[in-house]
């Protein structure tokens, strides 16, 4: 029964193309969540265990290929160019094939999210192009089976989806034709395709589960589904955390003043402080936010006051808490840019508001500061009147 | 036997007809114009009654109840009156039907726009012209129920039973959604509050997909595929499983829309077990449509009635298939408040309901008109355009969709969330709602390329408006076939089939909300959680008028990502207060639930300016700029009434507060925010609008939270 031999083995083909889609999809995934931490390791594994099924796939198909060629008889009254050119072109995609398998190995030192996405363009392409083969392959194979009347014998597909309606029919529909009519519309009474059943029968079975696990059962309710997560991801925190040598905070901070430091502050400041500072920091008469660039502060100018007030923010002022949004290392490098902004005097910048801040060093190094950094005396007044003098 | 003569009423086919098409094409440019103001955030060149806010649910409310709704009646008074062999019972109510449905059009064209609105989706229309809603649905119910009576077929036909249902079904919903405590004649709030407001809202909201925009178009394609074909029904015994396993279990998946909330856990996990189990009878109507259609595979490549309906069935199948895999809680947590919704339902709206009405119009109107389509090439390049804006609308949105919600979700290794700024995931996904209009104009033409090739085609006929048919009457005795189905009897007893569906569709609604409503333990209360203060609450009511939870979420859910971005995940006992609630459910814009705790809070100055022009504060946004809220002032002549009504519904307002306190606290209230306003520069009257949105804006999130805020 060389037929049947063909339809299975085609069949198989088809599945092992459908197997090579599953870790095409998880491939895809992998690029969506890349950055939040999958190993190359585990990539390498799911590429690897991709590369093998697509090298299967192809086995099979060439052996499919072979089971053509060894039926002699028709091979030989039936050779046509059309099997030359489906056997090139399957060469060709699976050399294709290959190629691409090698390219990512290559690539998987640096794998960037463009070299990803042309790689997962590719293998669709060459996945369609299976699919396309196989079909092909099949027609081919139906026009080299043709008996002597030129009929052809049912194919898979039409066996499969006989199986699968379980439809009378077409030439057969009389018998199970209703004597319903309406307006000229009248009703079958076909079987109820058995697929659309049994999912029908799965999906109450899977609800009646999913009801025992979630309502009556333990299943976790989302308030615990929400703990856990938290649980989980604190153990990540504090495991990179452990990886850290050094963790800033607001006791700790200490002002950088190195130039790729403050970039990188400039860059904070200008993404996320502007709308309420400016973008010279110094505000704007009537602005939300102070003046950053003078010397008065009014939650305090030392580095380690600026840390807390963007970390924490003050909300009765309006001030927004960072905390969630820029890392100690971030806030750390935007508190220094604030810093180095200090006496930039921008043009059309907002009026001083809070006390007087002198540098500490300043103040150490020389004499006792005329007013404390922390006094509540100096008031927005004075400063206006210009009594101030820069101390550093 | 005699025959008796009689005509079929094409009149009132051919209003409906128009009225469909019309208000199609209202709804959808009104839709691109929203769109387009995603876009280009200053569209609406200042004119408040055009902002997105205000015109999204004009849009929705336009598709869905003017040209679906039409779309319904046009095909119902059509096919009912052909396969009961009757005219309909009264032409007197075909008309009240017909006039009424387009004045309750017409009123919600005029209120949505000027900001007369309940909140709730779908079900925006204030109490006047729910009322109307509710006699013209009786008027249509009771009309086609005569015409059932006094039909000349003994059984009713699968696309009858549909009918049915979507009329006893939706005045269910639509009355039990519509409680609503009147304070004028414009302003009402929902009966019920918070999570028991969310749940019949949702039930309804679910369910006016289900029994508005499915069963009626299951019943219209179950007359016109295979009268367009001209083959049989598939399967009568798919037909009678799925009608049933359909309506039953549809109405419980209402909770789908609130996984993760502060729904009850119970509630939301029957949600999900009946999505799940909806799939296989959404996927009977598809099937029994799709292979009505054997043998007939090669009519679709020439014949536009049946390519449209092709595709619209197909669009069926994926929406309802993609719908449960939605309801599934892993899927939920990332699609639920994204783009992903929005494609969802227009794979739905433009596929299905939209494509089943171009195929049902391209049908009706040569056979009314009694001629042939004016041009088979100008359907086929409607086809063609429509398919691909079907296409340019729905991938881009789930591109943005995908990406929005991973964005929100991914953190860095130092456990921050790596897009902390939600305005980054905002115009990350700007160039997706581009494309999105672009795929929506695409349709659009399709649809102006329709009306032309309808109105040449109508020019070569002549309309037939009473169109002679004869039949024989119904004998006063029936005797069954012998063996006949056990359904056959049904069929000949629509009136026992109509209380059946009553029954069908009522147990899933009230298992899930009698419980809600009435066991305390599904809401535990927060003893911190006060009722509004009178200017809160007017501001609250500024925030409903101009659709402010169209954009903005107040559900912050329990995910680290959510609360790391928003603070506290949202607790049931916060809403008690809540007429209508406001949980939203897109985030164009964040959340809001917590933006006046100490966690989110901005100042008084940074709202004045936010609201005053978005993107100073926050450049990129993409919310519109909100001026006359600075120029009007402030409506207190309702305040108390407010107050009282809201006693009446159970908020703990201290007797006789209205009479004075109420107004005397509101006037401080508003004293102290321009006060604090005026010490940074920024002179407004207290009486301005916006005084009482940045009261109401301050104090979301702040009942929970112990420590007070200093004042500014």
């Amino acid at each position: 029964m060389k037929t049947n031999t063909f339809f299975r083995k085609s069949a198989v083909a088809f599945m092992a193309l459908l197997i090579t889609a599953a870790p095409q999809a998880a491939w895809a995934n992998t690029t969506l969540v890349k950055s939040t931490g999958i190993s190359d390791e585990s990539l390498l594994v799911v590429l690897t265990v991709f590369a093998g099924f697509q090298l299967l796939a192809i086995l099979i198909i060439a052996n499919v290929i072979k089971g053509i060629a060894a039926n002699k008889q028709i091979w030989q009254a039936r050779w046509n160019k059309t099997a030359a050119a489906i056997a090139t072109l399957i060469l060709v995609g699976a050399s294709g094939q290959l190629m691409a398998t090698d390219a990512k190995f290559d690539s998987l030192v640096s794998l960037n999210d463009t070299a990803f996405l042309a790689l997962i363009t590719l293998n669709l392409f060459l996945l369609l192009a299976f699919i396309y083969l196989v079909v092909k392959l099949n027609s081919l194979f139906k026009m080299l089976i043709q008996d002597e009347e030129g009929k052809v014998p049912e194919s898979w597909i039409d066996k499969v989806n006989v199986m699968l309606t379980d439809a009378v029919p077409i030439d057969q529909e009389e018998d199970v034709m209703t004597d319903h009519e309406y307006d000229g519309i009248r009703e079958l009474d076909n079987n109820l395709p058995p697929w659309w059943l049994y999912g029908f029968y799965l999906s109450i079975v899977v609800a009646i589960l999913y009801s025992g696990y979630y309502i009556v059962g333990s299943g976790p309710s989302s308030a615990q589904e929400y703990l856990a997560e938290m649980d989980e991801a604190e153990t990540a925190k504090t495991a990179f955390m452990a990886t850290q040598t050094y963790t800033v905070d607001e006791n700790n901070v200490e002002l950088l003043t190195d130039a790729a430091s403050l970039a990188a502050g400039a860059k904070i400041f200008k993404l996320n402080c502007t709308p309420c500072h400016a973008e010279t920091g110094g505000s704007m008469p009537g602005g939300v936010g102070p003046n950053l660039t003078d010397e008065y502060w009014i939650n305090g100018g030392a580095v380690t006051d600026i840390f807390r007030t963007i970390k924490y923010g003050v909300p009765a002022k309006g001030m927004v808490s960072w905390e969630a949004q820029l890392s100690p290392s971030k806030i750390q490098q935007v508190a220094s840019y604030i810093k180095s902004l200090r006496g930039s005097n921008p043009a059309n910048a907002k009026e001083p508001q809070g006390d007087l801040y002198e540098e500490e060093t300043a103040a150490s190094e020389e004499a006792p500061a005329e007013t404390p950094a922390d006094s509540t005396t100096t008031s927005t007044t004075e400063a206006a009147t210009g009594e101030i003098t820069m101390v550093d | 036997m005699e025959l008796d003569k009689f005509s079929y009423d094409n009149g009132i086919v051919r209003k409906f007809l128009i009225a469909s098409v019309v208000f199609g094409i209202v709804g959808m440019l009104v839709g691109l114009t929203a769109a387009l103001e995603l876009v280009f955030p200053e569209l609406n060149a200042g004119i408040e009654f055009i902002t997105f806010g205000r015109i999204r649910p004009l849009h929705t409310n336009a598709i869905i109840f003017a040209f679906v709704g039409n779309g319904i009646f046009t095909g119902v008074y059509y096919s009912l009156q052909r396969l009961l062999k009757t005219r309909m019972w009264s032409d007197t109510l075909s008309n009240i039907n017909f006039w009424g449905w387009q004045l309750i059009i017409l009123a919600a064209a005029i209120t949505l726009p000027l900001g007369i609105t309940t909140s709730k989706e779908y079900a925006e229309l204030e109490w006047p012209i729910d009322i109307a809603i509710a006699l013209i649905w009786v008027v249509f119910g009771l009309n086609m129920i005569m015409t059932i009576i006094k039909r000349r077929e003994r059984h009713i036909y699968v696309a009858i039973w549909f009918y049915l249902a979507t009329f006893v079904t939706v005045a269910i919903l639509h009355i039990f959604n519509s409680f609503e405590l009147p304070v004028t004649l414009f302003k009402s709030y929902s009966w019920y509050a918070g999570v028991q407001d969310a749940l019949v809202q949702w039930w309804y909201g679910h369910n006016a997909v289900a029994f508005f925009l499915t069963t009626p178009y299951l019943g219209l394609m179950y007359y016109f595929v295979p009268k367009a074909a001209n083959r049989p029904v598939y399967s009568y015994r798919l037909s009678i499983i799925h009608f049933w396993a359909l309506i039953f279990i549809y109405i419980w998946a209402g909770p789908h829309h609130l996984l993760y909330t502060a729904l009850p856990d119970w509630a939301q996990s029957l949600g999900v077990v009946f999505s799940i189990m909806l799939i296989a009878p959404s996927w009977g109507g598809m099937l029994n449509g799709l292979l009505t259609l054997r043998g007939a595979w090669d009519k679709v490549r020439d014949d536009a009635v049946l390519k449209f309906m092709v595709v619209a069935i197909t669009c069926y199948g994926m929406s309802t298939f993609e719908g449960p895999m939605m309801s599934l809680k892993s899927v939920n947590a990332i699609s639920h408040f994204t783009d992903w919704t929005i494609a969802h339902v227009h794979i739905g709206g433009l596929g299905w309901n939209g494509f089943l009405t171009f195929g049902m119009l391209y049908f009706l109107i040569p056979k009314m008109w009694n001629t042939k389509l004016y041009s088979t090439k100008l359907a086929n390049f409607h086809f063609w355009i429509g398919t691909l804006g079907i296409i340019f609308y729905a991938i881009p949105l789930y591109w943005a969709g995908f990406t929005q919600s991973l964005m929100w979700k991914e953190f860095t290794a130092e456990g921050m969330l790596a897009y902390p700024n939600f305005l980054e995931t905002v115009t990350q996904i700007l160039p997706m709602y581009a494309m999105r209009a672009f795929g929506g104009t695409l349709y659009i033409i399709g649809v102006f390329v329709m009306v032309y090739n309808l109105l040449a085609t109508a020019k070569t006929g002549v309309f037939v408006k009473n169109e002679e048919a004869e039949a024989a009457p119904l004998t006063s005795v029936y005797k069954a076939h012998a063996g006949e189905y056990w359904h056959r009897v049904l069929e000949r007893k629509p009136l026992v089939m109509t209380v059946l569906a009553v029954v069908a569709v009522s147990i899933g609604g009230l298992i899930e909300i009698v419980p809600t409503a009435l066991v305390k333990s599904n809401i535990p209360t927060i003893s911190s959680v006060k009722p509004y203060t009178p200017l809160e609450l007017e501001g609250r009511d500024l925030y409903i008028r101009e659709g402010c939870n169209n954009c903005h979420s107040q559900m912050v859910r329990p995910f680290r990502s959510e609360t790391a971005r928003y603070g506290e995940y949202s607790k049931a006992g916060e809403f008690v207060y809540d007429h209508p609630f406001l949980w939203g459910s897109k985030r164009t814009g964040p959340d809001l639930a917590r933006e006046g705790s100490s966690k989110l809070r901005k100042s008084d100055s940074w709202h004045y300016n936010h609201m005053l022009d978005p993107r100073t504060m926050s450049p990129g946004s993409i919310m519109p700029p909100y001026p006359w809220m600075f120029e009007d002032d402030l409506d207190v002549d309702n305040t108390n009434a407010k107050i009282a009504a809201m006693r009446t519904l159970g908020v703990p307002y201290p007797d006789g507060y209205e009479d004075g306190q109420a107004m005397a606290d509101l006037d401080a209230q508003r004293q102290q925010i321009a006060d604090g306003l005026a010490a940074e520069k920024y002179t407004i009257s207290k009486e301005k609008e916006i005084i009482a949105l940045i009261a109401y804006l301050q104090r979301l999130g702040r009942d929970i939270e112990t420590e007070p805020i200093a004042q500014q």
